[in-house]
């Protein structure tokens, strides 16, 4: 965010500079890129106009000297040679025409033995002139000087050759026609002879066919003067540091400027910028602290007039909108909790009916109370339009109509409306379907009491006739020994079938939750001597050595159910005595953190851990070599173990296989703390 | 009176004698010859190419030899060579110095010249004489 900001800032900045400085920067290269490739060659061609007059004015010095040499040798006063020029007019001529010309040169007039006999020095008269070869040619250079030579003729016999007129002219006069100003550089100069002369600056450039060249510091023109100065080179140079003077200042003075505007122009960028940045901050900022403190109530402040306080404007009346939204969502979110509410509690009021019409006239008011409409109504009738509440017919274990809930007036459009009543309906139908379950439970649990109840006086009845007939009849009446065999058969099946009716009546009991448990306090040692009692003579039967060992036992008195424990005790011992041919049957009693263990060890036939989970079950004996010589009805554990489960207990067979003997544990956890 | 006697005495000191010279190239002409020649009537003797040479204006010996040789006044002389010079002749070449006229003469063969006879010397061959 902050560098968004900081980049839309920087987007002015470039913005602006970019506008500002673009036409300066043009102008700036325009004037050091163009202008001074320009002013080059604008110098470049003055030089060369400037050279070009100068090698002109050059030659028509060279001219003008040679015309003047053979305007003097024609003279007639050149007749004097031949009198050697004693009288000194051809000297005083001289004399005067160099004067007039006023530069450094002399004029000499030498004999056909080229002795000067008249010359504008004086020091020369008389001397031999050596350059013959100058004499030869009209015009000679030596050693920095130029000699023009006209052939002299005698005025009155012009075949007669009398002797040489020799103009001696210094190259150095060539320099007045140069230019020397500060900047420029100028001078002649030969590459033959070394001569120079002129400013004394040595430019080293090519000297090539063209006419210019430009160094670092130099423009230079040069150019090969004509004539017998041929080889000779007219060099002009301009500085450029002066001839580009007023460019660099130009430029020079557009750097400051452009300084000067490149820091106004970012103050400004920077001042605008901020400007126009800073609403969008501060934007920034509000929206921050709403999303922090969630206070929609706040607002932004708009000070200026343009875009961003459009924008301020609209987002304040987003925050409004906001605002009222986020206000009607609580209110109707607060409806809603107030809805849900009231459902549970209609909810839970239906739930606490505990008839049906009850649960339809309670549903029907709470409804109304919640929805304020008086035209709900229910009806049993088929065919109506509404919600129509089903509930289960257990017995066929279907859905069957029950009735429908309906507005008098007018139909249920809204979906939601609907899903609710469909849901209060639902509930409605759960809440029957309850009330219908428990009744059914209800009327399920007397007729199993009434059976149970039925059975053991209907089955112990007739029962009880039997074995009291037997018994009379073993007592009383005279009978054969065959008859009397039959008779005890009759009396022992009858005993053993009464046994069996109790056993699956405490069963039947046991699961219908009738068996009641009286707790109470039980003196234990007392209980497990009595059934160690009761069972020694099954024992002293089958010559087993029956143990009672209840040296661990140290506590006294038990509150739990005395007859059930017993019942427990006298089982599992008869179980034991039972499966055991020969050896011992212990019993083992100790208490331990509040628990009770009996264990009644045997080293009877033992069980195959396979087989151990079928033993619970009602009705099962494991199948063994012994089964044949055991009556039972294989209640007994099973028996044994649903009330050890009563009194919170349990009882658990361990054998370590056949033939290793059986140990049971009856354990029992008993609160003593309520005594 | 001594004035007199020393003006006189001047005067025939001063009598002077004037010579027309050349170098041994040439003998003596008459007077004629010698006019023509200055005159530029006469350009040759015995096929030599003659080059007269006159002295300086208003000079003494010029001004003799004009009036004795030439028998023309200045004025006369300068009326006669406008003519000439439009006939493509021009005046003899004058020499400043009779000490030039010498050496000229000297070198140049067929050079004639005057001077006062004093000056001469025997390089010099004597054409003719006169007095002033």
């Amino acid at each position: 965010m902050l560098r968004q900001i900081s980049s839309l800032r920087n987007k002015f900045l470039v913005g602006f500079v970019l506008v500002g400085l673009l036409p300066f920067v043009i102008l700036l290269s325009y004037t050091i890129f163009l202008s001074e490739t320009k002013i080059v060659n604008k110098i470049v061609d003055e030089q060369l106009f400037r050279s070009n007059n100068v090698i002109q004015l050059i030659e028509n010095q060279m001219i003008l000297l040679k015309q003047e040499v053979a305007f003097i040798s024609s003279l007639d006063v050149m007749d004097d040679i031949l009198a050697d020029d004693i009288d000194k007019r051809i000297s005083i001529l001289l004399s005067k025409k160099t004067t007039d010309f006023s530069i450094d040169m002399s004029l000499m007039v030498l004999n056909r033995d080229a002795t000067i006999i008249a010359s504008s020095s004086k020091e020369l008269l008389l001397q031999q002139f050596f350059l013959s070869a100058a004499l030869a040619e009209t015009s000679f250079i030596d050693n920095g000087y130029i000699y023009i030579s006209s052939k002299i003729y005698a005025s009155f016999d012009k075949t007669k050759e009398i002797g040489y007129l020799v103009l001696k002219y210094k190259l150095q006069n060539l320099d007045s026609y140069l230019t020397h100003r500060k900047g420029i550089h100028s001078y002649i100069f030969s590459l033959e002879n070394g001569v120079h002369f002129g400013d004394k600056v040595e430019l080293k450039f090519d000297i090539s066919k063209k006419k210019s060249a430009i160094t670092d510091k130099h423009v230079i023109v040069y150019k090969s003067l004509k004539g017998r100065l041929k080889g000779y080179y007219l060099v002009y140079a301009v500085d450029k540091e002066i001839a580009l003077k007023f460019l660099y200042d130009f430029t020079r003075f557009m750097m400051y400027v452009a300084v000067v505007v490149f820091i106004l122009i970012i103050f400004i960028a920077v001042k605008y910028s901020r400007g126009i940045v800073k609403p969008i901050e501060d934007l920034t900022n509000a929206t921050r602290n709403i999303i922090r403190n969630q206070d929609y109530t706040s607002t932004i402040e708009i000070h200026s007039k343009d875009e961003i306080a459009t924008l301020s404007f609209a987002f304040n009346e987003m925050l409004e909108t906001t605002k009222n939204a986020l206000k009607s969502l609580e209110d109707e979110n607060k409806l809603r909790v107030q809805r849900f509410t009231q459902l549970i509690e209609v909810f839970n009021k239906i739930i606490q009916t505990e008839n049906e019409e009850k649960c339809i006239s309670t549903s029907k008011s709470e409804i109304q109370k919640i929805t304020q409409r008086e035209d709900l109504h229910f009806s049993r009738k088929r065919n109506q339009d509404g919600i129509a509440i089903y509930v289960t017919d257990f017995s066929k274990n279907e859905k069957v109509y029950f009735g429908t809930i309906s507005l008098k007036h007018e139909e249920f459009e809204d979906l939601y409306e609907k899903q609710f009543y469909h849901s209060i309906a639902a509930m409605i139908s759960l809440q029957l379907d309850h009330i219908r379950l428990i009744e059914q439970t209800k009327n399920a649990s007397n007729a199993k009491s009434t059976f149970i109840s039925t059975m053991s006086h209907e089955l112990r009845t007739p029962l009880n006739s039997i074995i009291g007939a037997t018994q009379f009849l073993l007592s009383y009446e005279a009978m054969s020994d065959t008859q009397q065999d039959s008779v005890a058969t009759i009396e022992s099946s009858a005993h053993y079938l009464l046994g069996m009716i109790n056993e699956i009546l405490d069963i039947a009991k046991i699961e219908a939750g009738v068996m009641e448990v009286k707790k109470e306090s039980v003196a234990i040692q007392e209980l497990l001597q009595n059934s160690y009692t009761i069972l020694q003579p099954l024992a002293d039967d089958k010559d087993l050595a029956l143990e009672l060992d209840l040296g661990k036992l140290s506590e006294k008195m038990i509150e739990t159910d005395g007859h059930l424990l017993q019942q427990i005790v006298i089982n599992l011992l008869s179980n034991a005595i039972k499966f055991t041919q020969e050896g011992s049957v212990k019993i083992l009693a100790y208490t331990q953190d509040n628990t009770l263990f009996i264990k009644v060890i045997d080293s009877g036939v033992g069980i195959e851990k396979k087989s151990m989970q079928k033993l619970f079950h009602a009705f099962s004996q494991v199948d063994n070599v012994m089964q044949k010589k055991h009556k039972g009805t294989g209640l007994g554990l099973a028996l044994s173990q649903k009330m050890a489960q009563l009194l919170d207990g349990d009882v658990s067979l361990e054998s370590e296989g056949l033939n290793t003997g059986v140990t049971a544990t009856l354990y029992l956890p008993y609160n003593n703390q309520t005594l | 009176m001594k004035t007199f006697i020393l003006l006189l005495f001047t005067l025939i000191l001063s009598a002077n004698h004037y010579v027309a010279v050349s170098n041994k190239s040439i003998k003596r002409i008459s007077v004629e010859k010698l006019k023509a020649l200055y005159l530029k009537k006469s350009f040759y003797v015995h096929d030599l190419k003659i080059v007269p040479v006159n002295l300086a204006p208003k000079s003494s010996a010029r001004t003799s030899f004009e009036v004795n040789i030439l028998k023309m006044n200045f004025s006369r002389l300068k009326t006669y060579w406008m003519k000439q010079h439009y006939l493509g002749h021009r005046p003899p070449i004058s020499l400043k110095s009779q000490k030039s006229v010498i050496s000229f003469v000297k070198k140049v063969d067929g050079a004639i010249g005057y001077i006062e006879q004093k000056n001469i010397d025997d390089d010099l061959a004597i054409l003719y004489e006169w007095e002033d």
